[in-house]
């Protein structure tokens, strides 16, 4: 009973995510095929079923003559059939990238299953086990809008690391003056 | 590269410090880089090579700072994949980018870090530090951006 509840809640917040992945595709035309290329593992100049990152459902709405590829043309076209602005009913403006980045906690690129529940958890506001389409708008706003990084004018946070070549610690939180802190990686 | 101007024109005025983080598309990873090669390091010690490697590449010459395997300051700070912070010198935070790669806006950072520490500055600081402060000499090569 309990698998069954948690399948139930994987494959809803997959149909969910989903339209979040293909609403802002059509929404945006022109960025569409810019983000969708990034899936073209082959570099091929079209996405495959393979590659494409939504569900099936999103794959064959773009794939205009089902031949089993999206090319740069059925990207734009699909727009041109459902007229400027057109997007899903769920999701921020900022599209389900930013989304699937915001849910991502650890930064990994991937949602996990413990992601996955704890934002059902918190987006499940009458706690029946069913996210309307309500429930899914305010969650997704609300994680959108709290950050929670340590806001302006508030104490950073009493971290250190260490720099290259030494095993001294710095400390971040007792600048010695004026610190700009740059995250990142080579990726 | 536009982090790296910006680190020589206020390095005199205010410490950098890229914090390396864990590789956001790393090649064993979701959605791997396509301009280079790294799987995700699982060890501090490689973390710390391909910090180092990185930074040598790159030629930038921002001191950095290797965040821990539990990813503890990019989590204190929700700064993943990558981010942009300006501190004040009383430990406060003077401005909060958004999150990367959206939000990752260098020259945002740029206005704010010229209103924090304005040219003028320059002078008071060389004059009375003598211009010999350790942490505005630049260090070994670091990281991209």
């Amino acid at each position: 009973m309990v698998l069954a509840r948690a399948l139930v809640r994987a494959l809803v917040l997959l149909a969910l995510l989903c339209l979040n992945l293909v609403s802002p595709l059509l929404a945006q035309p022109q960025d569409s095929w810019e983000r969708l290329r990034g899936f073209d593992a082959n570099q091929d100049g079209k996405i495959s079923r393979d590659e494409f990152p939504g569900q099936p459902r999103g794959f064959q709405r773009m794939d205009a003559n089902a031949d089993g590829f999206i090319t740069r043309e059925e990207a734009g076209a699909l727009r041109g059939r459902l007229g400027p602005g057109t997007g899903g009913n769920f999701g921020p403006p900022a599209g389900g990238m930013g989304l699937l980045m915001q849910l991502d906690a650890n930064g990994d690129g991937k949602i996990s299953q413990k992601e996955w529940s704890e934002f059902f958890e918190r987006a499940d506001e009458n706690g029946d086990e069913i996210l309307q389409p309500e429930e899914w708008q305010a969650a997704t706003n609300h994680e959108r809008l709290n950050d929670p990084a340590p806001a302006v004018g508030v104490k950073a946070p009493q971290v250190k690391a260490k720099p290259l070549g030494s095993r001294r610690e710095t400390d971040l939180s007792t600048p010695e003056r004026t610190t700009v802190l740059i995250f990142g990686s080579h990726t | 590269m536009r982090l790296q101007e910006v680190y020589d024109s206020y390095k005199d005025r205010a410490d950098f410090y890229w914090i390396y983080v864990r590789e956001a598309h790393p090649s064993d990873g979701f959605r791997p880089a396509r301009h280079v090669s790294i799987e995700q390091p699982t060890t501090f010690g490689r973390r710390t090579q391909v910090a180092s490697t990185c930074s040598a590449e790159l030629k930038l010459t921002i001191p950095v700072l290797v965040d821990d395997m539990e990813d503890t300051v990019a989590k204190a700070y929700n700064a993943l994949p990558d981010r942009l912070f300006i501190l004040n010198s009383d430990g406060t935070i003077a401005y909060r980018g958004d999150r990367g790669p959206r939000g990752f806006k260098v020259d945002e950072m740029e206005q704010a870090l010229a209103k924090l520490v304005p040219a003028s500055s320059v002078a008071q600081s060389s004059a009375s530090k003598g211009n010999k402060n350790p942490r505005s000499t630049p260090r070994p090569p670091k990281l991209r951006r």
